[in-house]
């Protein structure tokens, strides 16, 4: 696509940018807009565009700039607008806009140093007193602000610029006690990831890109090679967005005006210390309300109250909040309250390559790394396709099978920015976002204890332990243990057996059972756990065609069963197996998936089940039977005490009467006498009786499961059923292989067995019947 | 007019065929064979030659003045007076080679490409024998299982033992 000169200035004229060797040609070097010539003349300076009519207010710059487009992938394709409004409170800000594109159009340039720019700024505004009006009818650009001062590439040498990632980041401080901001740190990507960086900084604010241009002339690159020696210089940046933004629809002001379309384009500049950002962005300064990186040369970003932000959530750690704002730089927090701790360092890496491989560019990770040669291993290129970036890059040799290995300047690229390639909004590159494997455990809900098989039967024994537990002479003398014990074995919840690994936690501690301690320690049990069992790689055996599509695979998975594996999705690809098991109720899901070219997890299928087998036990209940004895033994010794003097006294008067000789009522007497020592003798027996028959109180816990589970193979595997393979060398020279193939047979070169179904015979001078037998004889196959 | 009589082994469906030149000899065409009209045709056309017991080798004929055509003999009748009769059907493969190699066509089947014999594509191929009704099945394990197994399982704890009670 070309560059619009009638809005940038004839190419002729386009203003050199930067600082080269005299031997430089003028062809491998940056250009600027210049848009101030004006016929044959070239002006001195460069002006901006609005005050040359080239570029008009509240619209969209002339796109024509953009070489290639920012695919949804990237940030700038998706921003988010935050703010005060007349409906939040002075201390809040909150969502009021956002744009989602599929794809963007931008621009690289130099100066700028505004990032929205309203219709008016009221440079004294206070943003704490919401009275005060916060818009202008008097257009910025006019008042010579830094927006008027960006200017654009229009020519960008693409094998001669290289692209540094850089991160702002902090270590938790944010402001110090005077409120000005603390703990801040600039790294390349590179350094950022060495040694404790990242575990000194976790949290990234933001992400910036510097673009590194060539000096020398001496680095002229060699078309196999890739040298000799580069020497790159720090450049700009600025990036424009040409875009329509929507970042003030539907506001007003508290004059009532309107502020739809109220800026165009956004800059998101950080013009003066050459490093731009790309994701990332803050509020502006106390005395506007504008979002805007903030200026200072040799600090960072001091991201100020009020105004807009920018949620960058492409590297899924900025959280913005509606929080209450105290002071100006807690809003910084609020912003930017993120933390890339959970994210390993290639995580980091690849999420912040990606966003930069959006911009088609080659790139390095490291200032240190900008001279090496373009087909380096420490050299990456952004992947675009049909000119739009989406995060995908190539390193090393393999960035010479890129078009732009063969370009000199970017607006080769095959891209037109105002008719963009459609794009599949179905094509977004999310993922699965499994929690790092975890270990959850709960302690003080119950008491779980991880015994086993000797412990086990300790438990048993002890439950059925005669000597050890019945002491009914210290049931009578321990009161309180009389009332306030408890049978062993209605203590326990359940016993269950479960084969699993590491899922114990936190220190061994006695097995106790009400008043039975059962002289084991065991630890505690976890909640829940996970496992990574590694991965298989699927390899298409019989290569890379129909045949191995015939391959069937089946997960076979402990406890989970069988499940097959759809081929299509896993093909050629590492198929990865997680395992999550919950050990309170037995319950475990194994999840396969593979990990897609973007790095980004892919569930393929999942199966559940259960590891875990009931376990029935039964045991005496001490207590109650201590009590049952207890009681009856009581009762036996009460009933003898009353037997003995009871049947002696009775006795005594039987005999009396007897004595006597008469049968009367006095022998009737003692007939009752005997009677009732009769019955107080039949009592003490059957007390006897009782207290010899105690029942023994038993108690069964749990049911049973089944374990014929825990009896097959406990090792995760995958089942390839692959077909029988009879096809011969003989066969394909008689028979051919199927294919699809468009040409000529001189120019796809094949000989042997042929079959053509369809033949354009135009410009054969033969007869309709000819050609006919032509065609039934291609068709039928023939031998070339 | 002059025809030529030569000798191919090629099989018939061959394109480009292998000539070897026998002799050529004037003919007339004949309208007596394998027609009841009198009708030459130029696709099936038949040749009164003197005989000439080297033509009993000859495959095909061409003749130039027939628009560069090749021919198939499809059966020679010797005749009295010394003469042969050659009926012939066109060999459109042969009389058309150099230029069907180099129309555009669609292929579907093939068995030489670039000089390597073919490898199997993405496309199906109802053709090749590849035996679906029996498979080779063989097993391959992750490199890592949560589960204990065998003397493990009998080491370990594996035992979960649920007591009432709680609090820290």
């Amino acid at each position: 696509m070309q560059v619009n000169e009638f809005v940038y200035g004839l190419k002729t004229n386009w203003a050199e940018y930067g600082i080269y060797d005299e031997a430089v040609p003028a062809a491998k070097k940056l250009k600027l807009a210049c848009f101030g010539f004006d016929g044959e003349t070239k002006l001195t300076e460069i002006k901006d565009g609005k005050s040359e009519n080239k570029l008009i207010y509240e619209e969209a710059w002339d796109n024509s700039i953009c070489y290639a487009a920012l695919g949804n992938f990237c940030p700038l394709s998706n921003i988010k607008y935050y703010g005060r409004t007349p409906e939040t409170t002075a201390d809040h800000i909150a969502l009021i806009n956002q744009d989602q594109r599929l794809t963007t159009n931008y621009a690289f340039g130099v100066g700028g140093s505004a990032g929205f720019m309203p219709i008016g700024i009221k440079s004294d505004y206070d943003w704490q007193n919401w009275t005060q009006e916060r818009w202008t009818n008097t257009p910025s650009w006019s008042n010579g602000s830094g927006l008027a001062q960006f200017s654009p590439f229009t020519a960008i040498p693409i094998k001669r610029v290289v692209l540094i990632p850089y991160i702002v980041c902090n270590n938790g401080t944010w402001f110090d006690e005077n409120g000005d901001p603390s703990g801040f740190a600039l790294f390349d990507l590179k350094t950022y990831l060495t040694g404790t960086n990242k575990a000194d900084f976790p949290y990234i604010c933001q992400i910036r890109v510097e673009m590194a241009y060539e000096t020398t002339n001496s680095y002229d690159p060699d078309a196999e090679t890739g040298t000799p020696t580069r020497s790159q210089s720090a450049g700009m940046n600025t990036i424009a967005i040409l875009e329509n933004l929507s970042y003030g629809d539907g506001l007003t002001d508290f004059n009532n005006s309107e502020m739809d379309n109220i800026f165009k384009p956004l800059i998101t500049a950080r013009g003066y210390s050459g490093i731009s950002d790309i994701g990332l962005t803050i509020a502006g300064n106390l005395s506007s309300n504008i979002l805007y990186v903030a200026v200072n040369t040799n600090t960072f970003v001091c991201p100020v109250a009020s105004g807009f932000g920018l949620e960058f959530d492409r590297i899924n750690n900025v959280k913005i909040e509606d929080y209450e704002i105290q002071t100006p730089y807690q809003s910084y927090q609020a912003y930017f309250n993120c933390s890339v701790s959970a994210m390993s360092k290639e995580e980091v890496q690849e999420a912040v390559r990606s966003i930069v491989a959006c911009f088609g560019l080659f790139f390095v990770d490291g200032a240190a790394d900008k001279n090496e040669p373009l087909d380096s291993d420490l050299m990456m290129l952004g992947t675009l396709v049909d000119g739009v970036g989406n995060g995908d890059y190539t390193t090393g040799q393999d960035n010479k099978n890129q078009d732009q290995w063969n370009m000199d300047d970017v607006h080769e690229i095959d891209y037109d920015p105002s008719n963009p390639p459609p794009i599949d909004p179905n094509a977004y590159n999310d993922g699965f976002d499994f929690p790092a494997a975890f270990s959850l455990g709960i302690s003080g809900i119950n008491n779980r204890y991880l015994l086993n098989a000797t412990n086990i039967l300790t438990l048993s024994n002890a439950l059925w332990d005669f000597t050890k537990n019945l002491q009914p002479e210290e049931v009578i003398d321990n009161i309180s243990q009389t009332f306030l014990t408890s049978n062993p074995i209605d203590l326990i919840v359940s016993l269950q057996y479960i084969p699993v690994k590491d899922i114990e936690f936190g220190t061994a501690s006695a097995v106790k059972l009400g008043r039975l301690d059962l002289g084991v320690s065991a630890k505690s049990v976890l909640a829940a756990n996970t496992y990574e069992c590694g991965s298989i790689e699927i390899f298409p055996t019989f290569g890379d065609n129909w045949i191995s599509k015939q391959i069937r695979i089946f997960a076979y998975l402990p406890f989970c069963g069988t499940a097959e594996i759809d081929l299509e999705a896993v093909m050629g690809k590492e198929l990865y197996l997680r395992y999550v098991v919950d050990t309170y109720t037995g319950s475990c899901t194994a999840v396969l998936y593979i990990v897609n070219a973007k790095g980004k997890n892919i569930v393929i299928t999942t199966a559940d089940g259960n590891c875990i087998t009931d376990i029935p036990i039964t045991g005496i209940q001490w207590e109650t039977l201590n009590a049952n004895l207890y009681n009856a033994y009581q009762t036996n010794k009460q009933l003898k005490l009353n037997t003995t003097f009871g049947v002696a006294k009775a006795l005594t008067g039987f005999g009396s009467a007897l004595g006597a000789g008469d049968l009367s009522g006095a022998a009737l007497a003692g007939l009752d006498v005997f009677s009732g020592a009769s019955a107080a003798f039949t009592a003490e027996k059957i007390s006897d009786y009782n207290l010899s028959h105690t029942q023994i109180p038993m108690r069964s816990i749990g049911g049973s499961s089944g374990i014929t589970s825990n009896l097959l193979d406990m090792s995760p595997k995958l089942l390839f059923y692959r077909p029988i393979d009879n096809g011969t060398d003989s066969f394909i020279e008689s028979e051919g292989l199927s294919c699809i193939l468009n040409g000529t047979l001189s120019g796809l070169q094949l000989t042997g067995y042929t079959e053509i179904s369809k033949i354009d015979l135009n410009g054969i001078a033969a007869t309709a019947a000819e050609k006919e037998m032509i065609r039934s004889l291609l068709a039928g196959g023939i031998y070339v | 007019m002059q025809i030529s009589f030569y000798k191919s082994s090629d099989d018939p469906k061959k394109l480009a065929k292998t000539f070897e030149k026998i002799g050529t000899g004037e003919a007339t065409l004949s309208a007596t064979v394998n027609n009841t009209n009198n009708t030459i045709y130029l696709l099936r056309p038949s040749f009164l030659v003197a005989s000439n017991s080297l033509y009993f080798t000859a495959t095909h004929i061409y003749v130039d003045d027939m628009g560069k055509r090749y021919y198939y003999i499809t059966d020679i009748a010797l005749l009295t007076g010394g003469k042969m009769e050659i009926s012939c059907s066109v060999d459109v493969l042969a009389t058309y080679a150099d230029k069907i190699v180099d129309r555009p066509c669609t292929v579907t089947r093939y068995s030489h490409k670039g000089g390597k014999i073919a490898t199997p594509t993405y496309i199906p191929d109802s053709k090749y024998p590849l035996d679906t009704t029996r498979y080779n099945v063989t097993a391959q394990n992750f490199s890592y299982t949560p589960f204990l197994t065998g003397a493990a399982a009998l080491i370990n704890p594996c035992y979960i033992l649920t007591t009432m009670g709680g609090g820290t």
